[in-house]
């Protein structure tokens, strides 16, 4: 069984990572790119944490390297889990912003 | 997939150069890259072995990409201070490092404050740090089945540690002041655990 559990909300980092690799696979650089582009520049990742998040996220299921073959540019992709754990963040992201909303509509 | 940039290899190829299209292709690495793949070794080892070669791709690609040095500079450097931080705490040499200063200030407070019961004080380290260590094992070794083995050799040599110290007539402060170190050093170990597990 995997150490790490991705049960509860996750970082903004690992949320990124996951919607930056959800519709393909992307080596290092492309991800940092991607999520730069998704978060409209709020986030932005070095090369140091990128890999930290990806190596904790391989440990926990949601990632999977997929070709290894040059070290330089190794891919990951998204595992059914970290599919699933996308979509359930996003579910309570969504809740959250809707309550949000709610309570600071102008009376 | 997105094109990726030119490999090393490639621009070594292209090294020297010219065309109508193109600018002449820098030869070699850069100074900053060179600057870089130094730094690098402040990395602890096993994450150095298994994503340098993407680090400094990386770095390739940011050079290219990033509209000054000064900028790089700011961002990896941004980078590098943090992720070195958070890798460094993983290890055990991170970790005996926090201990043993949080220990040593510990130490040469109470001394500068005359705190009485000094020997108190050594003994709550010694615990604290046998718990440490006992916590760092324990977690290294808990993907093997043999877990609950571990733990009981643990606490086994905890208990007769204690029984040898009440048989060689320790007093009894000496061994709770032993005691609570031994404890603190597992609440913290398991808040540092619980922190670290999580995404």
């Amino acid at each position: 069984m995997s150490k790490l559990t991705p049960a509860g909300p996750l970082t903004p980092a690992v949320f990124h990572i996951l919607l930056a690799l959800y519709d393909r696979e992307r080596h290092g650089y492309d991800i940092m790119r991607q999520v730069a582009m998704d978060s409209r520049g709020a986030v932005k990742m070095g090369p140091g944490t990128l890999y930290g998040s990806l190596d904790r996220m391989i440990e926990a299921g949601l990632v999977v390297q997929s070709n290894t073959r040059d070290p330089r540019r190794i891919y990951y992709k998204l595992t059914a889990l970290g599919k699933t754990s996308l979509r359930a963040e996003s579910d309570r992201l969504s809740a959250v912003a809707a309550t949000a909303r709610r309570q600071l509509r102008p009376t | 997939m997105t094109a990726s940039p030119l490999s090393p290899p490639q621009r070594a190829a292209n090294c020297g150069q010219h065309s109508l299209m193109a600018q002449e292709e820098p030869c070699g690495p850069s100074r900053s890259l060179t600057v870089y793949s130094l730094l690098l070794t402040l990395y602890p080892q096993p994450y150095l072995q298994q994503h340098r070669a993407e680090l400094l791709q990386n770095f390739e690609d940011f050079e290219r990409t990033l509209p000054s040095r000064s900028e790089l500079w700011l961002f990896i450097g941004k980078d590098l201070l943090y992720s070195l931080r958070s890798q460094f705490i993983k290890t055990l040499w991170g970790q005996t490092a926090i201990v043993v200063a949080v220990l040593a200030i510990l130490l040469v407070f109470t001394r500068h404050r005359g705190v009485a019961r000094v020997h108190g004080v050594e003994l709550f380290c010694l615990g604290y740090i046998l718990g440490w260590f006992a916590g760092w094992f324990g977690k290294q070794w808990r993907v093997f089945s043999f877990k609950g083995v571990v733990r009981a050799i643990g606490f086994g040599a905890l208990a007769l540690f204690i029984i040898g110290a009440v048989k060689a007539g320790a007093q009894a402060h000496s061994l709770w002041a032993f005691c609570y170190g031994a404890t603190l050093a597992c609440i913290a170990g398991w808040i540092g655990n619980r922190r670290q597990t999580r995404l």
